[in-house]
């Protein structure tokens, strides 16, 4: 969810991760490098290669399939948060 | 660990239709950190600490791992070897089946009149079965072994196989290389390291002057030239090479001279079992014993699996002395660079 919502702007990897930690989300390389490929290859992402400070980089973003995830699993997340809150 | 090896490494287990995107976005993903890095000391990053963010982000094994969406992995009931260390075992399986191929076939025209492939098809594919399980019963135990290491600490052997199992083209010959002849070397060579050289040259004569002695007379059967000729040689080399762990457990920094003194070894040697094979006849049929077709056909046969043997010595010898010479000559060239420098 926190990926798919802060690819809602573009990134690359490495600026990804380090939004997701400034945000207080610190996930390892090993498991977001790899993550964002199979949300990729899932259509959820949809990534370019483009020169930014001269150097080629990766940029991804949300797909629209993507987006409608997003609002479902945050739906579901609210959801969730709810009932939690509720019993807690 | 320079950035480009680190990367090199990663791309040997990744799957080959997505290597090389996958190490483009990585090699991207490092380099940016490295700059972060760089801006926030205000220099540029030593080599220790470029290889303490290379660590931080993983071994090479592990991170190649993670972008594997196939998760194969050998099971009977539980699984044996798990996906992290699967790609690394087929690998070996089918690099090491591919040596026994060529062993087999080279030995065939060796040991055959050398100008055909004097063999029986059954027999040679009953050798190459035999060979292919007992490679595939040792490797498998040895995987087994690594994924339990792994399971019971994974912070220290499935890291550290990172970096001891990469087999790509290069790399494979080169990590094969520094498993044979030790795990490659820094500034000095540790005393163990000498210790277990010395044990294995202690053992290997051992072996040699109490049990292989000639002459050698078993039942109808005893030895020939290719073991007579060739035994005192072998010893007094074997023998010799015992002074290189002597000397370096005194002078742990004549690193050096420990790869002369293994690559000297391993080309005596290597020229020693070319001979030897160039003979032919390890055993022959023992006086009194009579040459009937039995004891010949004995003979032979035990000439051919010594023959075979004694080829995948020379080629494992082979590779060994290649890549002491090539760790030698690296180490030199790193050395006048540094005194250029």
């Amino acid at each position: 969810v926190a990926v798919l919502a802060q690819l809602r702007e573009e990134h690359y990897g490495y600026a990804l991760r380090k939004a997701l930690a400034d945000a207080g989300l610190d996930i390892e390389e090993n498991t977001l490098y790899p993550l964002l490929r199979r949300l990729e290859s899932q259509g959820l992402l949809v990534s370019e290669w483009r020169e930014e400070e001269r150097r080629n980089k990766r940029f991804y973003h949300l797909s629209p399939d993507g987006e409608r995830m997003l609002e479902r699993l945050r739906q579901e997340w609210q959801d969730i948060n709810t009932s939690l809150t509720q019993i807690l | 660990m320079t950035l480009d090896r680190y990367l090199r490494d990663v791309r040997v287990f990744l799957p080959a239709d997505q290597a090389d995107d996958i190490v483009n976005e990585l090699s991207e993903n490092l380099r940016a950190q490295f700059e972060d890095r760089e801006m926030e000391l205000g220099r540029a990053l030593t080599q220790a600490e470029q290889e303490a963010i290379l660590a931080d982000h993983g071994k090479p094994l592990v991170v190649a791992a993670r972008y594997r969406t196939e998760q194969e992995s050998l099971a009977f009931g539980r699984t044996l070897i798990g996906p992290a260390l699967f790609p690394a075992y087929s690998r070996v399986l089918g690099v090491t089946f591919s040596i026994t191929c060529w062993v087999v076939l080279i030995t065939a025209i060796v040991v055959g009149d050398g100008t055909s492939i004097d063999w029986e098809p059954i027999r040679a594919l009953s050798s190459l079965a035999l060979a292919a399980v007992i490679q595939f019963a040792v490797i498998t135990v040895i995987f087994v072994a690594a994924e339990r290491a792994i399971i019971a600490d994974p912070s220290r052997l499935a890291l550290e196989l990172g970096t001891a199992l990469p087999l790509g083209p290069r790399s494979l010959l080169e990590r094969v290389a520094d498993q044979l002849i030790g795990r490659r070397l820094g500034d000095a060579v540790p005393r163990r390291t000498s210790v277990a050289d010395f044990a294995i040259v202690a053992i290997t004569a051992g072996w040699l002057l109490l049990f292989v002695r000639p002459p050698i007379v078993l039942d109808v059967l005893r030895s020939g030239p290719g073991l007579e000729n060739f035994h005192l040689p072998l010893l007094v080399v074997i023998a010799l090479s015992g002074i290189q762990p002597v000397v370096t457990f005194l002078r742990p920094r004549l690193v050096t001279f420990r790869s002369v003194a293994r690559l000297g070894a391993d080309l005596l040697i290597l020229a020693l079992f070319t001979l030897s094979l160039s003979t032919g006849q390890w055993v022959a049929p023992a006086a009194g014993a009579g040459a009937g077709p039995e004891v010949v056909s004995l003979a032979s046969e035990v000439n051919r699996w010594v023959g075979i043997s004694l080829s995948i010595a020379i080629l494992i010898t082979l590779v060994m002395a290649i890549f002491e010479l090539y760790r030698l000559v690296t180490r030199l060239r790193r050395r006048d660079a540094a005194a250029a420098a």
